[in-house]
């Protein structure tokens, strides 16, 4: 409410004035500094008018910074400033999401793409007089990615199916009534009972039949306790099953098993809060208001993609959006969630227009499907795309739950947890866009068929966002466990005959490896592991990173593993880059927290110092690490130090060193 | 076994966030134990939290914190904390408060995290470790508490007078050095437009306290928090500089404030406590100032004042005077209203009863009148009426016997005794007794609002709860109805139920009344009624200590129908609706009003005389607080050994069941032809002065509202329009109410019920506007002040009827200005009898 009015006020006047604000906290009986806690802490939102008629904001980020940007954005400055009455405003901006055709630049919110700086003068020049110019709309063309079951074909088929089974569960439930009716005499000759029955369900596999009976005898009881009095449970039996044997994990970068969620999901009950005090979390409880969202669990689709290097969804929501619409409703089906939301980053517009249009496409077809009247149990709502209002923060699921609740994005305190109480408190299925992408493919065509698509120990497809100094940057779809080299190939190796020097593995926040890592001494851990492995060889002090699985078992707290994969050739200044990653978070910092608030600025000072030359205090940024790592709230400030801790770990000879007083 | 700590109601059923629990379910899971630094302590899983204004108390859940506190409680908590404070929510931003913390998790394996301990609620089991037993906590807290002071400079005093620093406090205790890592933050301006705080943003840590006193404690919703990251500030309203902004300047912010970032500037509101306090150390009275009141030597009573904010003090300075006290001197006056408490320093205080049937006229009229109207019409009070008290509470240490009227012995309060004068001034009660100094002395006189801060407080809270409890609990425990029945009475009232509903009793219910009816005249036989009152006596000892005052706020459910019966309740003040769901809906059983009880009957379910009538050991109806209600509530066990032990007791409490569950739908039916709930809802029962216009005589001439004008500086305190009840207007205009909810929270004690009852707003009102949002019948109205001199806080001030003074025999300038002798001055009680018998006022 809040945010939707801010924006739609910023849209009319061009920036939130005073006088606005006054009347929409009279109209909408919201104190002023509610309104104008929100308002302040989104970037997207301004609170003075602005002389500029033509805003240019140049990403400042990653890939762009590496390939460039802080030139560009210097020639746009100098231009800007030479035309008069400061008409054009040129300013930083956080990573757009578009590293795979840097440098990006937005301009009046219009994102271009790989432009010459003269290219883009002539843009701006154009916009000044009053000219509208669009980029070139991305290529939606599919993909041909195995995510995809239904190649062209018709959609949603595994929806279908679900209200298939369930309609087919009823009348079979229905039979049975009496049976379930007497608990007493319902033990171990129901069971049997049930497994012929599940099995006669339509696709409903023998090992799913498997799963169902290794459960204990008390979780059983208490599955036929909860499937009396919700008959039309049982296909999510099915899904979660798959879900199961998929190992499907969550691509937003936690890789914390999608079906585990969902699971806990569904048995979370849904909380009737009433008139209960506020909390840290809902300092003011929706609930407690009139016209309060409805107690239900929700679906959330994370689609907050802000982290630099990463633009998969990006892809996936430009040409499969009815596979994540269909993911989402598959997943309220099976945890009996009745809504779903798509939170996708402003600066994604076609993305939004695309996924509006799927997202009428699904409610045609769901109505269908839930209108006949076996199905009446069955029901799922999509709501709107809600557009955030930006921020890298926002992709934190409690972050980005507070700003859906119209508050600063920060995140909060544990617990709760989000799938106990997360959107409006209640329990919520919080999704990356990929996580909840691949779930028609893997029931389409099975869990197992998923997990084998994996090499070296890993299981399954996904995507990787690739960038940097590469030769075809771009979102690649590949086996969990492939190689680093392979991944590489794909890409069509360096660019401009560059050599490959290092690779930072998680975006801005797992840090630089470089090519060639001293695992030994640096990583032991992961070494033994390697050389068990017999994937590491040579020398363990001199392994080469082409060689390294990217699986997620594997690498989980040694090297984080993220969907952004970005490529310096050895030219880069690592600790130079370093500096650009740390920058990146002490701008993108929400500042609940001190760690976190209060870190970030002292590594951007500390580091570029170093950068500047000066030697860097080792055991400061040691400590500091440690209080960032355990004490700040998210994973933001967990992650801050990360790429400086690389350069201790990685690349001590970067680091001016002291003067040595012998 | 002690009364608990933690006494207050809850919305029944609510979720507590994070929990998948609700209070009532915490609650029953009994206490947790945990080890922190090798020592085990064992807590509660809720403590009492304040909502808005402390005008209720609902539970939160105890943190680790919490459970440190009552650990290391008379020595140095090692767990230092900055963002919190013990009557705010937990914010857990500064993460000075970090621990260890090992647990089993849901996997079964014990893991150990970093977690902040004002934050995570207790949890069975757990072992902590603060900084002071592990290094990676310290080492971590040093180096976050480094971060903070890098970037922190101390208020200056040239700008203001700052309180202690706990910044400082918590860096020496950590060893934390200011400047291992270098500045990164801007310096930017103090922010000195209000002329009672300054606001330096240099010294704030963004701890977010400002934030939550301002909008959950006061809610007032003037400050936020501004910008994202580095940049981030606390604001006031649209970043405006905070005299410019809503601010009223209740200095609550300050109060709150751990680093002095917002300060007193060193104005502070004028209050004037009776008379012309002067700062002259040799005046009879003094204002004081915080530090005198905190000082060992120079003030017995300093733990009251220990926990207070020296900000808050000097703010209000003049909120606590120091009298001297003459021999003779009489400190309060029997059935007057105070909005003060008294401490005593030395001397000596006698308490007198002058004149016992004003007491009653006064507080007790409202029960008084109510029993006999609910037993009239309904035939069936929960109670057989009030009778005459043998014992009146006595706003002071002693309960006296009326008896044996106080003579030459009257009880004599020493310093030892602490305290008296505090009931009034918390209940908003008239004085109950005179107090006279028998010799030269000295007293605190201490206005409400820093009682208030008094109640905010653990250890002050607990001096305060323990006074209210001894004094008010056993005289209270005496005077209940079953230890003063009239036997005969009784006995009459069940020949007379036996012989009229003959036809309609179920045989069964016959002939156990006819058996209690047997018992009691034997028991009328045997025992005297010396011996009634030795039992009496001996009850109340018994209940004393395990019996709990509980509070219950206005629609707040106490018992739902179809729960556990555990407790039960007597009312000491307000209205409790008992209702039952049924086939058809809801049906009001019965309003219970004060000196009267209920819960009993599921208790006494599994007494052959009511297991054929009633559900076993679940409650048959539910009971919601109608306004503001206290309750003295005691546990199951506690009431079934007493009926057990007392026989004539038990079959009293029988014998009302019984009446009860025969006649539960007749009362029902009765209830809903009357206007007593609708009376209820709108407070009307409670209201002591009522301004009714008779509309059948009145003209519309608005006389009534000009004359008001006219006395009041040209602005009318009432308004001719408002509840109708048949031919009976209740204007808009300051009821003064049994209970006014107006007076609480009131930041600065302005607003307070004189002498003669009427409702008063002294000048020193900032113009917050709390009292006229806690009004409820909308008779408190803001306006803006003239341009004055000292503009402070609002520029508003409220204002409400003061009865033009309520001055003995005189009317009201409305009253006596109505040409038609339309209008007329009222209680509720009256006004309904009037409305019921359809006869003119007179």
């Amino acid at each position: 409410m809040i945010n939707q009015e801010l924006m739609r006020i910023q849209h009319e006047q061009g920036y939130l004035s005073e006088a606005a604000l006054n009347e929409l906290s009279e109209r909408i009986n919201v104190p002023l500094h509610r309104l104008h806690e929100v308002a302040s802490f989104f970037p997207h939102f301004r609170l003075e008018p602005s002389k500029a008629t033509v805003h240019v904001a140049v990403c400042r980020d990653m890939t762009c910074h590496l390939r460039g940007s802080p030139a560009c954005r210097q020639t746009l400055d100098d231009f800007a400033k030479a035309i008069p009455n400061q008409k054009v405003h040129v300013e930083g901006v956080s990573c757009l999401g578009r590293c795979d055709q840097p440098v990006a630049v937005s301009i009046n919110e219009k994102v271009f793409v790989g432009e010459s700086v003269g290219r883009l003068q002539t843009i701006i020049q154009r916009m000044l007089a009053g000219e509208a110019i669009e980029p070139p709309a991305s290529n939606r063309s599919s993909r041909g990615w195995k995510i995809d079951p239904y190649d062209g074909q018709r959609p949603y088929e595994m929806v279908r199916k679900f209200v298939r089974m369930h309609i087919e569960y009823q009348g079979w439930f229905e039979s049975r009534k009496t049976q379930f009716a007497a608990p007493a005499a319902a033990t171990g000759p129901l069971d049997d009972a049930l497994l012929a029955d599940i099995a006669r369900v339509e696709g409903c596999p023998e090992a799913a039949i498997a799963h169902y009976v290794r459960r204990s005898k008390e979780e059983r009881k208490r599955e036929r306790e909860f499937l009396r009095t919700r008959p039309w449970l049982i296909p999510a039996e099915w899904v979660l099953y798959e879900l199961g044997v998929s190992d499907l994990r969550g691509m937003g970068g936690a890789a914390f098993p999608a079906g585990e969620k969902w699971k806990s999901v569904r048995r979370s009950k849904t909380k009737d809060r009433g008139q209960s005090m506020p909390s840290d979390y809902i300092p003011d409880n929706p609930q407690a208001h009139p016209g309060a969202p409805p107690p239900i669990k929700y679906v959330v689709c994370n689609g907050d993609e802000s982290e630099p290097g990463t633009f998969k969804d990006r892809e996936l929501l430009l040409c499969y959006p009815h596979l994540v619409l269909e993911g989402m409703i598959l997943a309220g089906l099976t945890t009996g969630a009745r809504q779903g939301y798509i939170y996708i980053r402003h600066e994604y517009t076609e993305q939004i227009a695309v996924v509006r249009q799927a997202i009428e496409e699904a409610r045609t077809i769901c109505a269908e499907l839930f209108a006949r009247e076996a199905a009446e149990n069955l029901t799922f709502k999509l709501a709107d795309v809600y557009v955030s209002p930006g921020g890298y923060i926002c992709g934190e699921q409690n972050a980005l739950l507070a700003a859906m609740h119209d508050f600063r994005a920060e995140p909060r305190n544990k617990p709760p947890s989000v799938s106990d109480e997360g959107l409006y408190g209640q329990p919520t299925v919080l999704n990356n866009v990929e996580t909840f992408g691949w779930v028609p493919a893997i029931l389409n065509r099975g869990g197992q068929w998923y997990a084998e698509q994996g090499v070296n120990r890993g299981k399954g497809l996904r995507l990787f966002s690739i960038s940097g100094d590469l030769q075809r940057p771009g979102v690649y779809e590949v086996p969990v466990g492939i190689t680093l080299g392979e991944l590489l190939k794909l890409a069509g190796g360096m660019a401009d005959g560059k050599e490959l020097g290092s690779v930072a593995l998680s975006g801005p926040s797992g840090g630089f490896t470089p090519r060639f890592v001293k695992l030994k001494s640096t990583l032991p851990r992961l070494s033994k592991q390697l050389v068990e492995l017999g994937i590491c060889r040579g020398d363990p002090d001199h392994f080469d990173l082409l060689d390294l699985p990217l699986e997620f078992d594997l690498l989980k707290r040694q090297i984080m593993l993220g969907a952004a994969i970005v490529f310096y050739g050895d030219q880069a200044n690592i600790l130079e880059q370093s500096l650009n990653c740390i920058e990146f978070f002490a701008n993108e910092t929400c500042g609940k927290c001190v760690p976190c608030r209060v870190g970030t600025q002292k590594l951007r000072h500390l580091v570029g110092e170093a950068v500047k030359g000066r030697p860097l205090d080792q055991q400061l940024i040691a400590d500091l690490n440690v209080a960032m790592v355990e004490g700040s709230i998210c994973g933001l400030g967990q992650v801050a130090p990360g790429s400086i801790i690389s350069i201790l770990n990685h690349y001590p000879t970067s680091l001016p060193q002291s003067p040595q007083a012998d | 076994m002690p009364a608990e700590d933690n006494e207050f109601f809850d919305t029944v059923g609510d979720l507590l966030v994070g929990m998948g629990s609700t209070h009532e379910e915490l609650r029953r899971k009994g206490p947790v134990t945990l080890e922190i630094d090798g020592e085990t302590v064992t807590v509660d899983r809720l403590k009492p939290a304040f909502a808005v204004n402390l005008a209720s108390v609902y539970s939160a859940v105890a943190t680790i914190y919490d459970a440190a506190q009552k650990r290391f409680a008379n020595q140095q908590n090692p767990i230092p904390v900055l963002c919190h404070q013990e009557n705010l929510r937990p914010a857990a931003v500064c993460r000075a408060c970090l621990v260890e913390y090992t647990a089993v998790g849901r996997s079964g394996k014990e893991t150990t995290m970093l977690v902040p301990s004002c934050y995570l609620p207790v949890t069975d089991g757990a072992k902590i470790k603060t900084q002071a037993t592990s290094e990676k906590v310290r080492n971590i807290t040093r180096t976050i508490v480094e971060l903070l002071l890098s970037d922190f400079t101390p208020p200056s005093e040239k700008n203001c007078v700052p309180s202690e620093n706990d910044l400082s406090v918590v860096a020496e205790m950590l060893g934390a050095k200011a400047d291992r890592f270098p500045r990164t933050a801007p310096v930017v301006p103090t922010d000195l437009s209000s002329p009672i705080i300054a606001v330096d943003r240099n010294a704030c840590i963004l701890c977010d306290r400002c934030i939550r006193a301002c909008n959950d404690m006061r809610d007032n919703q003037i400050i936020g928090r501004m910008g994202k990251g580095a940049k981030s500030q606390i604001a006031f309203d649209l970043n405006s500089p905070m005299g410019k902004s809503d601010c009223v300047t209740c200095g609550e912010c300050m109060v709150n404030c751990p680093t002095g970032a917002l300060s007193r500037r060193g104005a502070g509101i004028a209050i004037v406590l009776n008379g012309q306090p002067t700062a002259d150390a040799d005046a009879t009275r003094r204002k004081v100032h915080a530090a005198e009141l905190k000082d060992k030597t120079k003030t017995k009573n300093w733990q009251m004042f220990d926990d207070i904010a020296d900000q808050f003090l000097e703010l209000n300075f003049g909120s606590v005077i120091r009298r001297k006290v003459r021999r003779g001197e009489v400190l309060c006056q029997e059935g007057e209203y105070g909005a003060t408490a008294f401490l005593i320093e030395s001397g000596k205080y006698e308490i007198c009863i002058r004149k016992p049937q004003k007491l009653e006229q006064q507080r007790s009229s409202l029960f008084g009148l109510t029993g006999k109207f609910l037993s009239h019409f309904t035939s069936v009070g929960q109670s057989p009426g009030i009778a005459r008290p043998h014992y009146i509470s006595v706003d002071a240490g002693i309960a006296l016997n009326l008896a044996k009227p106080p003579a030459a012995a009257n009880p004599v309060l020493t310093a030892d005794d602490r305290l008296f004068g505090e009931m009034a001034c918390m209940n908003h009660s008239p004085r109950s007794a005179t107090v006279i100094a028998q010799e030269d002395g000295e007293v605190l006189e201490v206005l409400r609002n820093v009682v208030y801060m008094m109640q905010r407080n653990r250890t002050s809270r607990k001096i305060l709860d323990d006074a209210y409890r001894d004094r008010a609990l056993a005289n209270f425990l005496r005077q209940m109805p079953f230890f003063n029945a009239d036997i005969a009475e009784t006995l009459r009232e069940i020949d007379d139920k036996l012989k009229k509903e003959a036809d309609r009793l179920p045989p069964r219910m016959k002939q156990i009344m006819g058996e209690i009816a047997q018992r009691l005249k034997k028991h009328a036989a045997d025992v005297t009624p010396a011996q009634r009152q030795q039992f009496a006596d001996q009850i109340a000892a018994r209940l004393k200590d395990s019996a709990a005052l509980v509070r219950a706020y206005p629609d707040s459910p106490i018992v739902r129908q179809g729960q556990k019966a555990d407790h039960f309740y007597m009312v000491r003040m307000g209205f409790v609706k008992i209702w039952q769901k049924r086939a058809g809906g809801e049906i009001v059983l019965n309003y219970v009003g004060p000196g009267q009880y209920f819960g009993e009957i599921g208790l006494m379910s599994d007494l052959p005389e009511l297991s054929d009538f009633t559900p076993a050991g679940v409650r048959v109806a539910s009971a919601n607080a109608v306004d503001h209600v206290d309750l003295v509530r005691v546990s199951g066990e506690h009431f079934k050994q007493i009926i057990a032990d007392y026989p004539g007791i038990r079959d009293q409490f029988l014998w009302v069941a019984l009446r009860h569950l025969s006649e539960n739908v007749k009362i029902a039916s009765a209830l809903h032809e009357m206007p007593l709930g609708e009376f209820l809802d709108q407070g009307l029962i409670g209201g002591h002065k009522l301004l009714v216009l008779d509309l059948e005589k009145c003209t519309r001439c608005d006389e009534c509202t000009r004359a008001c004008a006219d006395t009041h500086g040209g602005v009318s305190r009432l308004l001719r329009e408002g509840l109708r009840f048949d031919k009976y207007l209740v204007a808009s205009a300051c009821r003064s109410c049994m209970d006014p909810y107006c007076l609480v929270g009131c930041p600065v004690g302005s607003i307070y019920r004189a002498p003669h009852g009427q409702i008063e707003i002294k000048d020193w009102c900032i113009g917050c506007g709390q009292c006229s949002k806690n009004c409820p019948y909308g008779n408190i109205t803001m306006h803006p002040l003239d341009k004055q001199a000292e503009v402070r806080g609002s520029g508003m001030r409220a204002t409400t009827c003061d009865l033009c003074g309520n001055k003995d025999k005189v009317e009201p300038a409305c009253v006596f200005a109505c040409p038609h002798d339309a209008a007329h001055r009222m209680n509720g009680l009256d006004l309904l009898a009037s409305i019921r018998q359809g006869k003119q006022i007179e």
